[in-house]
């Protein structure tokens, strides 16, 4: 019987799980990620952002901030416990190693890990930038007993160009992100039990194809301080293929304003800005969130901070080398209602040619 | 501690009483629907990961009055039942090596086998003369003693409980057995480590053969030569009945993880036809004599 037990066990497909905990799975990580850390301390504070060294702006119109000369750079950041990536592979390799699923086992916190690479090129109203590489890992495991676990694993491709436009004699600037996303991916969910004996029954890769228009337009005034607005509409998204439904394809509006003080000694700027989702199933439908960047010498640091997430990165350039430290902490609430903390930390280094 | 612990369960049942009134009437209304259960099913797999199995049964007990066969709420249920002991998964990893090594293992469990046939034969050759005939006939009596002797020897490898905890590990075993969906084989590898552990829990305890004692001094390497009296064979037939259900419960999930031609279902069909051999063979037997030869197999060998 149990010979049986072992040897059948691993030939013969599973039903699917309802999906439960994957409603764990932080709704950032399934929206579009950032190209670099500067962006991400700021996340939607950026829209009005202004004063970004070496960083694509996520706004096209931030464009006409940058320096008339082109750079071209590379970039890579990652989460502080890659480390665990191997962990979960060990559930998910066809021979696991099972002193490695034991320690999956005790994990009672998510495995959330990123690693994101890019190639970047810009000019003052124009920018290309392509992702070869950008991996996303979530796992979250619940119930000691029988565990049963969600699990986000990702790996991006992407390419986008941006393009400002000043109206002339105008303070009215605006512009577009065209961006083209393909992603490979993994969101189930599955038993423990499941997963030992059969992963890949449970596994299977989904392909994402989809192009984004993120148009935008701001009005500048032309005094000391800059104040601006500026309206951008990002993720109005255009699925290419056959696509499952599992990603956000509603647009998020944007309506910011921006100030840029004159100081003494650096550059600060402040920024405001108001976030409707227009994905009605998602939790957080409006949110404000207040960032700014402060820039001296070699030295910057953006932070932001809404009533979800804090964020502080500090940057350092030095000759042709650039480096940060991001790190981030999220609010978020579980399903009986307690207060949950996800904090994270992020190196990057880039590398301007 | 045993008695809190069952006082707890049973205010436990009050509570999910209450609940449960409640959620008939949710159902009535319609609110108990696929998102509502996924919600509750996620509170409590939360509830579970905090270690509070109280709580978890408290919100699903009552709904699975009410909707006894959704997957998500039965299993999880169970699972919270086994919460109260102190049985995890983890506990199951030296089962999960040996079965990964299970190539080499079986021919070793069978050489083991032939051993402990060999070994029980020259202790009973030697203390009593119609022992060897005994044995024969045991090991004609069906391939039903092979099975057993295969959950016997992984049984070495499944947990501990106490007796309190067996209580729980019999809910969550009910749970199972009285829903009714489509198992997947880790769905079905659950109940079957459940079912393990209650399965080495009465076969230590002597729950199948109660009339044999628990300290077994198979040191002396002898067999009692016991006359069974009425009582005790009536005692010995009610325990084989429960090892037929509890072994049948036990090969319907291995049914499960199994091809559909595999040999599981014809043991299935097997042990409903033939049992009443092995009881008619207890009869005639020596029902002490039988329940050693699987302690002994139930102990890893330990009386060898």
């Amino acid at each position: 019987m149990f010979k049986q037990f072992c040897l059948v066990i691993l030939l013969v497909g599973l039903p699917l799980r309802a999906a439960i905990l994957l409603n764990e799975i932080p709704n950032y990580l399934l929206q579009q990620s950032y190209s670099d850390l500067t962006q991400r301390s700021l996340k939607k504070s950026c829209t009005s952002n202004l004063t970004s060294p070496i960083s694509i702006p996520c706004n096209s119109i931030s464009l006409i901030a940058i320096p008339k000369e082109k750079f071209f750079y590379a970039n890579i950041y990652a989460s502080d416990n890659i480390d665990d990536i191997e962990t979960l592979n060990s559930l998910i390799k066809e021979d696991k190693d099972i002193e490695l699923v034991e320690e999956l086992l005790d994990k009672q916190e998510p495995i959330n890990t990123q690693v994101s690479t890019s190639l970047n090129y810009t000019t003052s109203n124009f920018s290309l930038s392509a992702v070869p590489f950008r991996a996303t890992i979530f796992s979250v495991i619940r119930d000691p007993v029988n565990p049963r676990a969600a699990l986000y694993a990702a790996y991006d491709r992407e390419v986008k160009l941006q393009y400002a436009y000043e109206i002339p004699e105008s303070n009215w600037v605006v512009g577009t992100n065209v961006k083209f996303l393909h992603r490979t991916y993994i969101l189930e969910e599955f038993t423990f039990l499941d997963a030992i004996f059969d992963i890949d029954a449970i596994l299977n890769k989904k392909q994402y194809s989809a192009l984004y228009f993120e148009p935008s337009v701001g009005y500048f005034f032309d005094t000391p301080w800059l104040p601006r607005f500026v309206l951008f509409a990002e993720n109005i998204t255009m699925s290419l293929g056959n696509n499952n439904r599992d990603f956000n394809e509603k647009p998020n509006i944007n309506l910011a304003f921006g100030i840029s003080p004159p100081l003494p000694l650096g550059f600060l700027e402040l920024n405001l800005n108001y976030n409707n989702n227009l994905n009605r199933s998602y939790a957080k439908i409006h949110t404000f969130r207040f960032g700014g960047m402060y820039s001296l010498g070699l030295m910057n640091v953006a932070f932001g901070i809404d009533a979800y997430d804090k964020s502080l990165g500090v940057f350092s350039t030095l000759w042709s080398t650039r480096i940060g430290i991001l790190y981030e902490s999220r609010s978020l609430q579980n399903v009986i209602g307690e207060d949950v903390d996800d904090r994270s930390v992020l190196a990057e280094f880039s590398y301007i040619f | 501690m045993t008695q809190c612990l069952i006082g707890i369960t049973k205010k436990l049942h009050v509570l999910a009483l209450i609940v449960s009134i409640w959620s008939q009437n949710s159902l009535a209304q319609g609110i108990v629907d696929d998102a509502f259960i996924n919600k509750k099913v996620h509170e409590a797999l939360t509830l579970m990961s905090q270690k509070r199995p109280a709580v978890a049964i408290s919100i699903l007990e009552p709904l699975n009055a009410v909707v006894p066969n959704n997957k998500d709420l039965a299993m999880t249920l169970a699972s919270a039942y086994v919460g109260f002991t102190k049985v995890t998964m983890k506990d199951f990893i030296p089962l999960f090596r040996k079965i990964k090594e299970n190539k080499t293992f079986s021919k070793e469990l069978k050489q083991r086998q032939n051993n402990l046939f060999n070994k029980i034969a020259e202790i009973a050759e030697k203390n009593d003369a119609n022992a060897k005939d005994f044995l024969k006939q045991w090991q004609k009596a069906t391939e039903i003693t092979d099975q057993l002797m295969y959950v016997f020897e992984y049984l070495s490898l499944v947990p501990d409980i106490t007796a309190a905890d067996a209580e729980f590990v019999s809910t969550a075993s009910n749970i199972l057995k009285m829903s009714n969906f489509e198992y997947s084989k880790g769905d079905a590898t659950f109940a079957i480590l459940i079912n393990l552990v209650l399965l080495k829990h009465r076969v230590s305890t002597n729950v199948y053969f109660r009339n044999v004692k628990t300290d077994l001094d198979l040191s002396r390497d002898a067999i009692a030569d016991t006359v069974m009296n009425t009582d005790i064979l009536a005692e010995s037939l009610e325990g084989t009945t429960l090892l037929k259900d509890d072994l049948l419960v036990l090969m319907k999930y291995f049914a499960v993880i199994s091809s559909k031609d595999s040999q599981i279902h014809k043991s299935i069909a097997y042990i409903e036809e033939h049992w009443s051999t092995l009881e008619e063979f207890l009869i005639r037997a020596d029902a002490e004599r039988l329940n050693l030869l699987l302690y002994c197999a139930a102990l890893d060998y330990a009386c060898m």
